[in-house]
């Protein structure tokens, strides 16, 4: 793209300085917001586009329009940055980078929707993160864009940062109010949903931190030109994460509808030399995997979902032939298995369980009919939970089992696995006799 | 010895206290609080922290067992984490692991017996673009990420930065 | 009121119903662990899934509440499959320890597999190891492996008596349950855990390995640790008392009861005298009431009689004594018994320890024409009373007094000892009349709330022991001046023909959806 939006000050010297976003028409946008009344920006969010950058997709301008008007308690702004689902590392550059963005968004919010305290729910892990936001939280208190009487307005907005613990579940929304409230990560039953009920029993909106970093972006140019810059109901630039077997991996800004093909090549540098793509996770690692042929999918909620898989955070991993489907499939189900609340049956019994089977196959040690045992397992994980985490798991590993058949059963005739060991596989001097063993 | 905050670490609790509607809000950030004063979250941590933020010690034990950041039991000065999860995994995060095994003689999960290091293998840590990767997490309670360490050159330079930094650093295990 | 079909069936319920409670209305039992009527609803155990018409998911029908028109089905297909599922995803991690584990035959798990699951295992890989015979509370014995972390123990102990001892540590399926370290579950009311727990995971130190509980057999009764009389199963094998579980019972004591008064069903059993006795020879019945006769008869001034009753006794037994004194031997002085008071809380335990106060108050018309305990001591110093009718081993006194009262036995003419129990009497007592404990014998209690509660016999009288009211029967007959009954029914029609009714409540229906508290052992 040629000019950046979310990404602007990525690149740019103390970008996550109040000095150098203001230059750069950093809180133009609030001043502008506070001349505005509410149902106007939601109106132009509604416009826009914007879809919940989280993984769930849902239109931001939709959920804004849930939040009570009048609430006897006050309400509460959650911004989830408890950036947790493997293969996805987009918010941390936002609030490393240029955590103004994010607050500017945070403010504008709160002023439309009458929200009174703000928490930024950050992954403990990224504490350089939590620093930087710190500081600039900070540094807008002292320039009066928080706090109260807000730039003269009838309007007080107090923002903090909240630290987690450390535990994956926090994304959810629920699980994340819990943390929020020092309780352990365990999503709530809905109803009633945060909008109604949320942190301190009060009405509370939670989106994602790229969410809310759209915001002034969307005031300062209005929700139709962000609309336009995207396909039909996905607006917006939007933030990709790239990794794996490729040449350029990093967090790249391009259009809403970019395809994969264009992400992996024109971002992303291509496969590896010598990688021959074999399959790529276009969202996070609980959307279905999917195969080389569908790369001119674009990069779409809608257009995922009818390419056999979801859009999820729209960061994708890339993986070339010399990776094993049934470890992948094991090392994600161990990855959902250690990061279970455990909260309910179906998903803290069930996880280990399939990690376990997945396991037994990789190590040599599985049977055919442990293929329709790992369907089932899924199928009765799937939907039957408090939470998504129990289709987060069962969503993948089914995919993997559909769509590597043969692989699975390859492992189970021979009796173990035909690829190298990753330890061995992944550094330059090792990768040739890698790559060849594959082969 | 009954535990106590440092004025520095007591100013920081009130001013964390004073940001949520309630005090069991404040348990989380407490934790970490508590975590970079005592070194790590013994029985009597817990203890202090149910006391001052007036909860139940039960609830206390959740969350701090809930959590994985909270060390229920002292770890070296340097706590390495290494991730091993997916995007780590293709780009040599097992053999990053196993580099500091060997470094260390240690297994993961494991610590030196002079305090130094613990050896930790971690899920993803939002770090795909710049696998492999750890996470360092030094008993002052700094935390920091070393990125796209794929050769042996760029390990050794981090080893030897971080071992340059164990005698400023105190023993967790002599902290309370 | 909002209109539901449930499988089929179309009911009227109140608004707000949980669906679980509706489809218990029309019928249908929907399975569940973690859900119990006295707790709140976290939904966790996910056995009570079912299908709202409508809904694409499955919804918990413990917390997912009734709307007008809606239609569920509790048993269809998917429902089905789904409670088959979770009961495999449970035993995944179970220990199947059925053979040694106390909660075999009353436990949910075990019935549900039957009723839903009962497939062959298709688990192949290694089972989680947590902790065994972990010693959580002082009465309390938890099994890590065996629980399911339904967390009704917990719930019990934040909402019921709100000691938060217990919580759930680590997470996923490495979570367990514990108290803080250095504390323990240890609440008046800990054993209730024991009951809620729908599996073997908690279980009661007193009970352990103890009888199977197929054994058992139970009978309706009430505990008789305090005056506020909660109801209980009293769960017997062979002429024994094996425990006590509360009965549930909205007025009295719900689903719940204390631990001192669950352990109080050792008294039973504890320094019986089981054996008439007259000047210490075994006699049978018929010499020792023709002994008594004589002795009784001989006694020229009937105030010098003192009958003491004892608010341990039951309403029938008291009216019998007071017909006694007043009729049969005249002109005797009643003294009040029973045991001293002891602490008491806000929820169910009273300080007055003993169950039956209100029904000494009802027969005597209240309590002024009782002397206390302590004029029975004065009047023994005094030599106004020389014959003693002792009922029970209770005294309403401090140790001190005890030990003088006790001195003072030597004293009398004639001593009297009605009791299930010897104490330090046996020795001294004339007489000794061997009566049954409450587990031996039907009557009525009245709590201190006026609540009126049956009590029925699980057993044969120890040895030759008989019920207090039998006893004034005997004697009656052989002071020549006979009363006019039989059965004990006949005692309550004319007990409680002029006062209150003498029909003693019927036990509640329970609440929808409690099927453990009150549900008899199998074997009944």
């Amino acid at each position: 793209m040629e000019e950046l939006f979310l990404s602007r000050n990525f690149k740019i010297e103390n970008g996550h300085t109040l000095p150098v976003y203001e230059s750069g028409g950093g809180y133009q946008r609030l001043k502008k917001a506070l001349n505005m009344d509410s149902a106007t920006i939601i109106d132009e969010v509604k416009k826009s586009n914007l879809r919940g950058r989280g993984g769930a997709g849902f239109p931001t301008g939709v959920k804004w329009g849930f939040m009570p008007k009048e609430s006897e308690l006050p309400k509460y702004l959650t911004v989830n940055a408890d950036e947790g689902e493997p293969g996805t590392f987009k918010d941390r550059y936002i609030m490393e980078l240029d955590p103004h963005l994010l607050i500017e968004g945070c403010i504008i919010t709160a002023w439309t929707l009458g929200l009174r305290y703000g928490y930024i729910y950050v992954r403990g892990e990224l504490q350089f993160a939590i620093r930087r936001l710190e500081a600039a939280i900070k540094e807008a208190y002292a320039k009066g864009y928080l706090g109260q009487k807000i730039q003269g307005k009838d309007f007080d907005f107090d923002l903090y940062v909240h630290p987690s613990g450390g535990a994956y579940i926090c994304g959810e929304e629920t699980g994340m109010i819990e943390g929020l409230e020092g309780k352990p990560g365990q999503p709530r039953m809905k109803p009633p949903f945060p909008a109604v009920v949320g942190a301190f029993n009060a009405p509370t909106l939670v989106n994602n931190v790229e969410t809310i970093a759209a915001i002034p972006w969307i005031i300062e140019r209005g929700g139709e030109w962000w609309a336009s810059m995207g396909i039909e109901k996905n607006g917006g630039p939007k933030l990709y994460g790239l990794s794996g077997h490729i040449k350029k991996p990093g967090v790249y800004e391009a259009p809403s509808g970019v395809s994969v093909r264009e992400l992996l090549e024109d971002y992303g540098g291509g496969m590896l030399d010598g990688s021959d793509l074999k399959g790529y996770i276009p969202g996070g690692s609980s959307c279905r995997v999917m195969l080389p042929d569908t790369l001119d999918a674009l990069m779409g909620f809608e257009s995922m979902r009818e390419a056999g898989s979801s859009l999820g955070t729209g960061c994708i991993t890339f993986m070339d032939h010399t990776t094993c489907m049934v470890r992948i499939a094991g090392r994600l189900a161990h990855f959902y298995h250690h990061e279970s609340c455990g909260q309910c049956t179906p998903c803290r019994e069930g996880s280990g369980w399939a990690t376990k089977v997945l396991d037994q196959i990789e190590n040599g040690n599985g049977r055919m009919e442990d293929l329709d045992l790992l369907l089932d397992i899924c199928d009765n994980i799937e939907g039957n939970t408090i939470c998504a985490l129990g289709d987060s798991i069962s969503i993948p590993v089914r995919s993997y089992v559909e769509l590597f058949t043969q692989e699975f059963e390859d492992h189970i005739r021979r009796k173990g696995c035909p690829f190298p060991a990753w330890s061995l596989r992944s550094s330059a001097s090792t990768r040739a006799e890698a790559v060849a063993g594959a082969e | 010895m009954a535990l106590a905050f440092s004025e520095e670490s007591e100013a920081k609790f009130n001013e964390l206290v004073s940001r949520y509607p309630n005090t069991r809000a404040a348990l989380l950030p407490a934790l970490f609080l508590a975590q970079e004063e005592f070194g790590w979250i013994s029985v009597e941590v817990m203890d202090y922290l149910a006391e001052r933020l007036e909860l139940p010690p039960s609830q206390v034990l959740t969350t701090a067992t809930f959590y994985t950041m909270y060390n229920k039991q002292p770890v070296g000065k340097c706590h390495v984490q290494v991730c091993t999860t997916l995007s780590c995994a293709f780009r040599g995060g097992y053999e990053l692991l196993e580099r500091f095994e060997d470094r260390l003689g240690i297994k993961r999960g494991e610590s030196t017996p002079d305090g130094n290091w613990t050896l930790t293998e971690v899920e993803c840590l939002a770090s795909c673009g710049s696998a492999p990767m750890f996470q360092l997490t030094d008993s002052k309670g700094n935390m920091e990420y070393f990125e796209d360490l794929d050769s042996e050159e760029k390990f050794e330079t981090v080893v030897k930065e971080l071992e340059s930094r164990l005698p400023n650093l105190p023993d967790p295990r002599d902290m309370h | 009121m909002p209109k539901v079909t449930i499988n089929g069936t179309e009911i009227e319920v109140d608004k707000g119903k949980s669906i679980l409670r509706a489809a218990a209305e029309a019928g249908y039992d929907v399975p569940h662990f973690c859900y119990h009527p006295a707790l709140s609803a976290p939904a966790n155990c996910r056995m009570c899934l079912v299908e709202i018409e409508g809904v694409p998911k499955l919804q918990p029908g413990c917390y997912s509440q009734i709307n007008d028109g809606m239609v569920v089905h509790t048993e269809s297909e998917r429902v089905v499959k789904a409670r088959k599922a979770v009961l495999e995803f449970i035993l995944l991690n179970h220990p199947v320890d059925c053979p040694i584990c106390d909660q075999a035959g009353e436990c949910k798990l075990q019935d549900y597999y039957i009723d839903y699951d009962a497939q062959e295992s298709r688990v192949r890989t290694e089972k989680q190891n947590k902790v065994k015979a972990y010693p959580i509370g002082p009465e309390v014995v938890y099994d890590g492996e065996r629980c399911i972390l339904c967390t009704r123990c917990i719930r019990f102990c934040q909402e019921v008596t709100q000691t938060d001892e217990l919580t759930i540590v680590e997470r996923g399926d490495r979570a367990e349950i514990r108290a803080f370290p250095g504390r323990e579950l240890d609440n008046n009311y800990s054993m209730c855990t024991v009951d809620i727990c729908p599996v073997g995971a908690l279980t009661a130190r007193d009970f352990r390995f103890k009888c199977r509980v197929w054994l058992l057999t139970s009978t309706d009764s009430v505990c008789t640790g305090c005056s506020n009389g909660c109801n209980i199963h009293l769960d017997h094998f062979r002429n024994e008392v094996q425990r006590y579980r509360p009965r549930y019972n909205p007025e009295v004591n719900d689903y719940w009861m204390c631990d001192e008064g669950r352990l109080s069903y050792k008294s039973v059993h504890t320094d019986r005298q089981t054996e008439p006795k007259v000047n210490g020879a075994t006699v049978n019945w018929h010499a020792l009431a023709q002994a008594v006769a004589d002795k009784l008869g001989k006694v020229e001034d009937p105030s010098q009689i003192a009958l003491v009753i004892s608010p341990q006794a039951t309403c029938e037994d008291i009216f019998l004594a007071k017909r006694f004194g007043e009729e049969t031997l005249g002109g005797v002085q009643f003294y009040l018994g029973g045991k001293l008071s002891g602490d008491s809380d806000e929820f169910l335990i009273k300080a007055d320890k003993n169950p039956n106060t209100r029904g000494i108050e009802a027969v005597f018309g209240g309590t002024d024409s009782l002397k206390s305990f302590d004029d029975l001591l004065a009047d023994m110093e005094s030599g106004a009373i020389s014959v003693l009718y002792m009922s029970g081993t209770d005294t309403p006194c401090d140790a001190e007094t005890r030990e003088r009262f006790v001195g003072l036995l030597d004293g009398l003419k004639l001593f009297l000892h009605q009791s299930p129990h010897a104490g330090e009497f046996a020795d001294k007592a004339h007489i000794i009349l061997p009566s049954c404990t409450h587990a031996e014998k039907d009557g009525t209690f009245i709590n201190f709330d006026g609540v009126a509660q049956p009590i029925y016999q699980a057993f044969a009288g120890y040895g030759r022991s008989i019920p207090d009211w039998q006893i004034f029967l005997r004697l009656a007959r052989a002071m020549k001046k006979p009363f006019d009954y039989t059965f004990l029914t006949q005692i309550q029609e004319e007990m409680f023909a002029a006062s209150q009714a003498p029909e003693p409540e019927p036990e509640p229906e329970p609440e929808a959806g409690d099927d453990e508290s009150s549900a008899p052992p199998p074997a009944e």
